[in-house]
């Protein structure tokens, strides 16, 4: 008989309610789910069809065995022992360090931190990261220095009681569109809303600004914008005063950012940015959304740093509608950063040279010592392994093959390594190079918690099971130590048993259990202890390393600016209806159907300039490689500007982009790189 | 009596169906998670039954969720609202339910609350009053969903069978042959409290649709179209509104990306999106306000579908959900109608 599964969207970090249809085994269909706190009852496209791939023929049944560069199906015996043996003898000859693992913000909190346990318990090294790197490491370094925790600061919800909304590099309707509808919540309570993006989004439909700032100069801009709030006397003298460190070097700095030049550096107009900075200063409460057009940069955390001034500048953070609200992209990014699958940091954030932490996680843990050096990130991970530094690497949930920048690199690297074990639910780009691949369970097949954007920690339920032999990717990893030796760090029966122990760790979740949070609001971190309510809003009465602290940014230019022989920059995003590497939405045909293929978006100028035509096939070059795509001529992006979307192997944006990093998040620049762009054979 | 009492009642009924076997399953809206959280479950276990709870806060249509996911050979018992029931019937005229499976448990229905909205506890919304937390105090209309302020049919007389919650003891009406194996499996007598109240209810949806449709018919036909194009640019293609409607059963739908119509990907889509889906539904729209509840982007959607299925309703003498003899306008029009109003339709 069919029956109805209260759990949480798979895509996005809003971490919309549905109820899935579940009939004899099958995911039938998704409905929205009308109490949940988040989607009051709607959903965007993805989530109506989140159930579309569950049952996919392509899923990934039995465990694989590459055999002389072909794969031949395995148990999951021969497998494990394989991938325990080879764990074994690279860590025996080259050291922990030789090994790298990616967690996957795909995956539960308690999957997560049992790789990261893994990583660090059982085989001795911080090389632990996953995609965080490539979208709000920028943010947690960021919000991290200048209010002393790297999340959201606000709720979903308040967003609708905001006079004001500052939407900068945040494509919102199509990325987190449930987030959307608060903005326009607010827009018809009469808020004012202001967008800054390099191309031009839906909800420009209903801004009352819009900034087309040059890719890569948000620097210049909010410094410009806070030159004119000064200059205005909107400062918060009294919370600038009382409540942040730092003020007097900001306003030196600001003062090198006047219009005229700010209007240079970002092609905006003097009198749009005055426009802006007057409408968020002015208004009662404030709030600023971000995503990837702030972080994806060399300057990332001078970006996300930069907002965080504006923010304090005028007093915006603390309250029910202001606030800094950087929407995180994946279902589970915001929880898998907090279980600690970070190369610096422990569960909760805790820093991994700290050696009171270390004792104190070893002990709970029962093991001896743990790593105290920082891991490599992601690109750091596949630097090391294009050099021989890391031998052997262990992939749980990710797709590096199409979502890291310079793809060719990738595959160099990957295709380095003495070892590589994938762990997906399916035989992704990635997977294929993979000498062994791990069948796991998907999110409808397993029991655990998600965090989304807003600090929520939300219970998904288990509606069907597994196909084949594959198996969720916490029993993988308990069967895998157990093999290795290590079981007993290991001995979970069920995710609720491993949510008993993170808590123990993670001192925002420690007041949370299975029984509390099986309800439909879940509980929102901070949550210190069992009596506590949750925590909607940081920083009510005091930032949480004490004063904020401003931070004065200089405006740097990107890593790579155009120039003779790649004259175009090129900045990637996203498109409504595929998600990331397109694994999942690419086998769901009402999302495929929608963005079937890649293009290549192109102001009318520049394409007249080029003889390009809407439709026609093009050659787009950087230093790093080319691909063939078809061009969309569109005035969303202006003319030297292209605009790529990421998903699509087969022409991928990344095989462009350029690997140049942050210096302190190290998030790679995926947002600007310098192209050429021709056309090749006519359409038709 | 109370809506606890009323609850009890309806369990009764449901569990003495699946006991005699009358029916094999119902599907009925449940308990969830917290008391606020209300969701549909198919039962078949008599013992069950005692989940069921009736309340105010019912998302979805049972309609759209009984041709959607119910067994087609089963007989099913389901417990509904007035607009669960017609669209059950609609459904049913375009072959999608087949009605003799089916046995509709008619709810008194005068309006339903989000359950985001937590002014009231275990709330039951009456004529002009609610029961929350079984207190009795003023309804405050606020509290409607825009489609139930202007809906007319608080009494599912076309149910096979309609309880009243506003008697002491509840008041049965039995309305079909149906009705009456419902009510003898269940060893219950017919008409026993008598008239149900639905003056108010229904005085309010007069006042309620002239308020609002005078609003649009305030504005001039250009300045309407703008109202309502503006109103779509918002529109993010979740396809919600469709897949919420009852009357929008097509499997192989035209707005659907792959069938050309509709240009495939373009955020807003274009104009014809909300069109199309327009044309299609408005001669049998229900205003039971599926639509607008699954709106990502707060488009007041019934209101555009409730107004102009007035419109067509007053030109071809159509009221949908009522009898499953009379079928739709857009299946039967006639050479005739197709230039009613001086508008050539053809």
């Amino acid at each position: 008989m069919l029956s109805f599964i209260p759990t949480i969207c798979p895509y996005c970090g809003a971490g919309c309610g549905i109820l899935l249809a579940a009939k004899d085994g099958n995911a039938v269909g998704t409905m929205p789910w009308s109490r949940h706190q988040i989607s009051e009852g709607r959903l965007c496209i993805k989530g109506w069809n989140a159930h579309q791939f569950i049952g996919h023929q392509d899923r990934l049944k039995k465990p694989l065995i590459k055999d002389n560069g072909s794969f031949r199906e395995a148990t999951w015996d021969e497998a494990l022992n394989l991938v325990a043996n080879k764990l074994k003898e690279i860590k025996g000859k080259d050291g922990p360090d030789a090994i790298a693992v990616l967690s996957s913000a795909k995956c539960t909190n308690e999957e997560n931190y049992l790789i990261q346990k893994f990583a660090r318990a059982v085989i001795g090294t911080n090389n632990v990261d996953h995609c965080a790197r490539l979208c709000h490491a920028s943010t947690v370094a960021g919000l991290l220095a200048a209010f002393g925790s790297g999340a959201m600061t606000n709720s979903i919800a308040d967003l609708g009681q905001a006079d004001c909304i500052f939407i900068i590099g945040s494509d919102t309707t199509s990325q987190h569109p449930l987030i959307a509808r608060r903005v326009i919540m607010a827009k018809e309570r009469g808020a004012k809303i202001i967008i800054a993006d390099p191309k031009g989004i839906q909800l420009c439909n209903v801004a009352d600004v819009y900034l087309q700032q040059n890719p890569g100069s948000d620097v210049a801009l909010l410094n410009g914008m806070m030159k004119v709030i000064i200059d205005h006397g909107l400062e918060d003298k009294e919370f600038i005063q009382e409540r942040t460190e730092g003020f007097q070097e900001l306003l030196q700095t600001i003062h090198d950012y006047p219009l005229d030049k700010v209007e240079r550096i970002t092609g905006v107009p003097a009198a749009d940015i005055e426009k802006a900075a007057l409408i968020y200063a002015e208004a009662k409460s404030s709030a600023i959304l971000f995503a990837m057009g702030i972080t994806q940069h060399s300057t990332g955390t001078d970006n996300v740093m930069s907002i965080a001034n504006l923010a304090m500048l005028t007093g915006n953070v603390g309250r029910a509608g202001s606030g800094i609200n950087p929407l995180r992209g994946q279902n589970n990014v915001q929880g898998a950063c907090d279980m600690g699958a970070l190369p610096n940091v422990f569960p909760g954030y805790q820093a991994v040279t700290d050696a009171e932490k270390r004792a104190k996680i070893a002990e709970v843990w029962g093991v001896a010592e743990l790593p105290s050096q920082v891991g490599l990130t992601v690109v750091e991970m596949i630097n090391a392994a294009s050099e021989g530094k890391v031998k052997a690497m262990y992939i749980t949930g990710e797709n590096p093959m199409v979502s890291d920048p310079d793809i060719g690199h990738v595959k160099q690297g990957l295709e380095n390594l003495q070892f590589l074990v994938v762990q997906d639910i399916f035989l992704t780009e990635t997977a294929k190079l993979a000498d062994v691949v791990l069948p796991s369970a998907c999110w409808a097949e397993k029991e655990g918690t998600f965090t989304n954007t807003e600090r929520r920690v939300q219970r998904i339920r288990r509606a069907i099971d597994p196909p084949g032999e594959s198996r969720p990717d916490w029993e993988i990893v308990c069967e895998l130590a157990r093999v290795v030796g290590a079981g007993q760090l290991f001995p979970f029966t069920s995710p609720s048993e491993i949510f008993d122990e993170l808590r123990k760790v993670t001192p925002q979740y420690a007041g949370m259990n299975y029984e509390r949070l099986n309800q439909p609001d879940g509980l929102q971190w901070p949550c210190p202890d069992e009596s506590h309510p949750g925590t909607p809003i940081l920083h009510t009465k005091q930032f949480t390393r004490g004063k904020g602290k401003f931070h004065a940014v200089a405006y740097r230019e990107p890593a790579e600016e155009p120039d003779s022989q790649y004259p175009y920059i090129l900045t990637t995003g996203r498109v409504m209806s595929q998600f990331h590497t397109g694994t999942m939405t690419r086998r769901s045909p009402a999302l495929n159907n929608e963005f079937p293929e890649a293009f290549v978006e192109v102001n009318p100028e520049d394409a007249s300039k080029l003889g390009i035509e809407d439709g026609d096939w093009v050659e787009v070059a950087s230093r790093r490689g080319k691909i063939e795509i078809k061009a969309l001529v569109s005035d969303k992006v202006k003319p030297g500007v292209l605009f790529i979307p990421f998903h699509f192997a087969e022409c991928a944006a990344n095989v462009l982009t350029n690997p140049a990093l942050d210096p302190i998040a190290k998030i790679p620049e995926l947002k600007v790189c310098a192209v050429a762009i021709q056309a090749t054979k006519q359409s038709k | 009596m109370g809506r606890s009492e009323y609850s009890e009642k309806i369990q009764h009924i449901v569990s003495a169906m699946l006991r005699s076997g009358l029916v094999d399953e119902v599907l009925a809206f449940v308990q969830g998670l917290d008391e606020y959280d209300i969701v549909p479950a198919f039962i078949a276990d008599e013992r069950d039954a005692e989940k069921i709870v009736v309340t105010s806060y019912n998302p979805l249509s049972l309609a759209k969720l009984l041709a959607e996911y119910g067994d087609k050979d089963k007989k099913i018992a389901v417990v509904v609202r007035s607009c669960d029931a017609r669209g059950i019937i609609e459904l049913a005229k375009r072959n999608q339910i087949n009605r003799d499976n089916i046995y509709m448990i008619g709810l008194e229905c005068h309006g339903v609350a989000k359950p985001s909205d937590k002014r009231a506890k275990e709330l039951y919304i009456l004529g002009s009053e609610i029961e929350a937390s079984g207190e009795r105090t003023a309804l405050d209309e606020t509290l409607l969903a825009p489609n139930c302020r202007r809906c007319e049919y608080p009494l599912p007389t076309m149910a096979d069978i309609s309880c009243g919650i506003d008697r002491e003891p509840m008041s049965i009406t039995v309305n079909t042959e149906k009705g009456r194996e419902i009510v003898s499996a269940a060893k219950l007598s017919a008409d026993e409290g008598g008239e149900i109240e639905s003056a108010a209810t229904k005085e309010r949806a007069t006042r309620r649709q002239e308020e609002d449709f005078a609003e649009m018919r305030g504005m001039s036909a250009e300045d309407r179209l703008n109202y309502w194009l503006r109103q779509f640019d918002k529109c993010i293609k979740c396809y919600g509104c469709r897949n919420a409607c009852p009357i929008c059963y097509c499997k192989d739908c035209y707005l659907d990306a792959d069938r050309i119509l509709i240009k495939a990907g373009k955020l807003p889509p274009e104009k014809l999106f909300h069109l199309v889906r327009l044309i299609h539904v408005a001669d049998s729209c229900l205003n039971c306000g599926q639509c607008e509840a699954a709106c990502p982007m707060q488009i007041p959607i019934s209101k555009l579908y409730h107004m102009l299925h007035k419109e067509l309703s007053a030109i071809f003498h159509y009221e949908p959900g009522i009898d499953i003899a009379v079928l739709p306008p857009l299946g039967t029009i006639s050479e005739e109608e197709l230039k009613a109003g001086g508008v050539e339709l053809a």
